[in-house]
């Protein structure tokens, strides 16, 4: 390595401008000189490219950027990801052979970029990686390993929301022999949710991931029910929640509607955007029953306060918005707990607020 | 597609050979669907289809376009300052009627607007947080005029992606999309896709 070569940050900076501006061969020409000054492609991949495409999300929540643009250099910056690997690396070291394993997003999940990342440093450290990409329908994914007999899946997602299809995949990947290593947000910062659907292992990031591998992962030993891993399923409020989602949504908003006469003069696009909101928090409470964990309820409860703080609108509607859900489930105990420790958690991190 | 099945894919695939072989007659879109329409109708086939017909040009950092719809939703343009258009194309579909009339339209791109074709899966894609509505037109210009400047490929996903969660677990018709884009900034990117 020379001792001249850009730092990390540097690259970032010149990447993250390059991105931001839409500027594709700007930002092809950070890396690709990253790389002839002397940095792994592995470390321009995780240090530099992984990073940015963080800054970009982060940005967004903050609204410093907008969804457009958000998308705009998520784009650029996976045709980045393309440049680096498909370069021809004259100075690249053949790694080892190893075995051969498949990436994939969860079925409903968009972000790909993560998966992108492992796929490509999987590849760059000798793994054959078979990488299916965004939403995979659960199915496609079994089917691929009837045919390609992997000696892996690894799943990633970044929505917690997608937690119970993820659970259905692992479960199906686990009974044909195949064991799933999980990773992304969605599985939680210490990966409990991992443990909890019952994949045989986590990471919490691609180098991570590449350990476990090449640590070697067994075969999955026994097969499994959705509801031996989750007992708490017997109560039916998962199901509950998730079939009459339509009804709770309009129904807060109805409720919503009538406390506050404020909310009727509200323009259909925005009364759109509201029954959106309510929408989120009904899954992500259909989540935290299936996982039967508050977390996963309260951490996106703060997300979305920060969201919304960020574009001026006030949490208080949120907490509003909480105490007419709890009024909804009053006959699911878990459930109320949750929303009602929701709302709690919210209150605790807001200062006290007018009413709407 | 009017209909799905294999039936429906033996009916793409017939079309797409015909079509094939039409390309050297490209430039008189009308000829390609009148032709075309004596091919489906001389067969046994009960069913039609919906098309639209794009003829793609590099000229300079322009692109310029010559779009038929044979039945099928307009195409929507998204100019680089956010407006977005309906391409004033329509006509009727193919495989059904003794002959076929369309209007093809000209559109030109400048760097960084795009023009989107889609199938009416994405419109009429049934949900969202209410459960029971449709996409409809209004919300995927409402999604497009936020694209403004977004690389195809970026826009293609942002549309499928807004369609697939407003559906949420219900069923749907194809959602299809093909988005042909002039480049930004940067010279070497080609047209993001053509039918």
């Amino acid at each position: 390595m020379s001792g001249i070569r850009a730092s990390a940050a540097d690259l970032r900076d010149g990447l993250w401008q390059a991105v931001i501006e839409g500027s594709e061969h700007d930002a092809v020409d950070v890396v690709r000189a990253g790389s002839g000054a002397g940095w792994e492609e592995e470390d321009l991949l995780l240090d530099v490219v992984a990073a940015v495409q963080e800054r970009i999300g982060a940005e967004w929540a903050a609204d410093r950027i907008t969804v457009a643009r958000e998308h705009a250099a998520t784009a650029i910056n996976e045709r980045v990801i393309t440049a680096l690997v498909h370069r021809p690396a004259a100075h690249r070291t053949s790694p080892p052979r190893r075995g051969r394993v498949t990436v994939s997003c969860v079925d409903g999940e968009w972000h790909a970029f993560p998966a992108r990342l492992v796929a490509e440093v999987l590849r760059l450290r000798g793994w054959q990686v078979d990488y299916l990409g965004a939403q995979t329908p659960t199915p496609r994914l079994v089917a691929h390993q009837h045919r390609t007999s992997s000696d892996a899946v690894l799943l990633s997602g970044s929505v917690p929301t997608h937690l119970p299809t993820a659970h259905a995949a692992i479960t199906a990947c686990q009974a044909v022999g195949v064991s799933v290593l999980a990773g992304g947000r969605a599985f939680g910062r210490d990966g409990r949710y991992a443990r909890v659907l019952g994949a045989d292992a986590w990471a919490s990031d691609a180098r991570g991931a590449a350990a476990v591998l090449e640590a070697g992962l067994p075969r999955p030993r026994t097969i499994r029910q959705a509801v031996d891993d989750l007992p708490h399923l017997a109560d039916q409020e998962y199901t509950t929640v998730v079939q009459s989602r339509s009804r709770l949504v309009k129904q807060v908003l109805t409720e919503l509607e009538d406390r506050f006469p404020a909310m009727r003069r509200h323009s259909d696009a925005q009364r759109e955007r509201t029954a959106e909101d309510l929408g989120h928090i009904v899954d992500f409470l259909a989540t935290a029953l299936y996982v039967d964990d508050a977390e996963v309820f309260t951490g996106f409860l703060g997300w979305t306060a920060e969201v919304l703080s960020a574009r001026g609108v006030p949490v208080h509607s949120l907490v509003t918005g909480l105490a007419v859900l709890a009024e909804q489930v009053h006959d699911l105990p878990r459930g109320l707990r949750l929303v009602r420790g929701g709302a709690a958690h919210l209150g605790g991190r807001s200062a006290p607020a007018a009413p709407v | 597609m009017a209909g799905k099945g294999l039936d429906a894919a033996v009916l793409t695939g017939k079309i797409r050979n015909t079509l094939h072989t039409l390309l050297p007659l490209a430039s008189d879109h009308q000829q390609v669907l009148g032709l075309l329409n004596g091919a489906l109708l001389t067969s046994h086939h009960t069913r039609f289809a919906t098309m639209v017909l794009a003829s793609v040009k590099r000229h300079g950092s322009d692109v310029r376009l010559r779009l038929t719809s044979a039945g099928h939703m307009p195409p929507l343009v998204v100019r680089a300052g956010g407006g977005v258009e309906e391409v004033a194309t329509h006509g009727t579909l193919v495989g059904a009627l003794p002959s076929v009339t369309a209007r093809t339209a000209e559109v030109v791109l400048g760097p960084g607007e795009t023009c989107l074709l889609y199938t009416d899966g994405i419109t009429e894609a049934r949900g969202g947080p209410l459960g029971d509505e449709l996409f409809g037109e209004h919300r995927l210009r409402r999604a497009l005029a936020e694209c403004a400047g977004m690389p195809g490929e970026a826009i293609v996903e942002r549309v499928q992606m807004l369609a697939a969660q407003w559906l949420g677990s219900g069923s749907h018709d194809d959602m299809a999309t093909v988005a042909i884009g002039a480049p930004g900034r940067a010279p070497s990117a080609v047209p993001g896709g053509q039918v």
